[in-house]
């Protein structure tokens, strides 16, 4: 009886393990904190925004940054935790924006006056 | 109408409030959807990041492109911080992000279709928030036509007291069917990606219909700017929606020869 042709060969390897619940569990930490810092950061902006009228287009570059490319750096470190993470910010920045179309975001300063 | 919502003792925006619980539903749809098809999994996670940052992205920066000639555009800081809040710039906008992010992370397959159902649920609960607060439609002397009152911003028909369009109740009644059409067709378009295209084709064409009573102004020709922006991609759905025909991507859907394979299921057949 011939042996299978397969015989001998060396397994194939595992699959790379998942880690899902991780990255999702991680996501939505990464919301709440950007939802922290956004309310935060308003806070504090709303009481100088009658002294610097550049205030609103610098607070919304800098939570943009802050979220987008915070997000896409902590992407790049290839680590489930922060992969999670990162997405949670830029998750985050999104739903702001579009929830409250810019009242906290630094999107209208107009609403802030 | 009603610009403001009371809720639990505080003032929300209505527009805002309802294009918020569309996404919340929508992304519930998305979660469902997902779960039905084995999709939970990391990569739709990227593909809905992509969507929400592309989309929030679109509908902001849309009216940094609504006039043909740059000089009457504002800046993209202009558009960024007072942009329209358009929903053809936001969808665009979105699927333009789920491409970027899938192609970011190397993820090839089809996710559409597990957006198309989150998309059409979403749609019809945020146009509420466009139902009661923006200007209805044009003028009509049909008996459903309805008032508003004359403070609505951009609305000749409110200041005239004409009874208009209700046109958004027209969408609302199209994204709810479309939800339920969806929803009943998803087992039979099992090839990838196609319930999406037929989602997309049906909306472009509706909207193309719609904006004939929707309150937009019109810019060329007695269209509006959405219509001069759906010409092209209505031509694109149709050879899309045309190859998909000829290819037998929708024959379980159209009760095509029932006993006999699809032409694409054939061809998978010779090459196993």
């Amino acid at each position: 009886m011939s042996r299978p042709p397969w015989e001998g060969w060396a397994p194939p390897p595992p699959p790379p393990p998942r880690h899902t619940g991780l990255i999702v569990g991680m996501a939505f930490l990464g919301l709440v904190l950007y939802s922290v810092v956004n309310v935060v950061s308003f806070l504090a902006v709303v009481n100088v925004l009658t002294n610097h009228p550049a205030m609103p287009a610098t607070y919304a570059v800098i939570l943009a940054v802050g979220a987008l490319g915070g997000g896409a750096l902590l992407l790049l470190l290839r680590r489930p935790w922060a992969k999670g993470l990162g997405l949670g910010l830029m998750i985050g920045w999104a739903l702001w924006s579009i929830f409250s179309a810019g009242i906290c975001t630094g999107l209208n300063p107009s609403i802030y006056a | 109408m009603v610009p403001v919502l009371r809720l639990w003792g505080f003032e929300v925006p209505t527009h805002d409030f309802f294009v918020g619980l569309g996404v919340l539903a929508g992304a519930f749809m998305f979660f469902v959807e997902a779960r039905r098809r084995g999709a939970l999994r990391e990569e739709s996670l990227v593909a809905v990041t992509g969507a929400l940052v592309g989309g929030a992205i679109g509908m902001r920066l849309s009216g940094w492109v609504e006039h043909l000639d740059p000089a009457l555009n504002p800046g993209i800081l202009d558009a960024w911080m007072f942009g329209a809040r358009s929903v053809l710039g936001g969808l665009t906008g979105a699927y333009a992000g789920v491409l970027i992010a899938k192609r970011l992370i190397g993820y090839r397959e089809k996710t559409g279709d597990l957006f198309a159902p989150a998309v059409a649920l979403g749609m019809a609960i945020g146009r509420v928030g466009c139902l009661l607060t923006e200007a209805p439609g044009r003028p009509t002397t049909l008996p459903w036509g309805i008032h508003a009152p004359p403070t609505v911003p951009e609305c000749p028909g409110c200041l005239a007291g004409q009874a208009m369009h209700p046109s958004f109740v027209y969408e609302i009644a199209f994204q709810l069917a479309a939800f339920a059409a969806l929803i009943w067709i998803r087992s039979r378009v099992t090839r990838p990606g196609e319930l999406f295209t037929l989602y997309v084709a049906a909306y472009a064409i509706f909207r193309f219909l719609v904006e004939f009573v929707r309150a937009n102004e019109t810019v060329w020709l007695d269209l509006t700017r959405p219509q001069w922006f759906l010409i092209p991609g209505l031509v694109l759905v149709a050879f899309r929606l045309r190859h998909g025909h000829r290819h037998g991507f929708y024959d379980r859907l159209l009760r095509k020869g029932e006993g006999t394979q699809a032409p694409s299921a054939r061809l998978g057949a010779d090459h196993s």
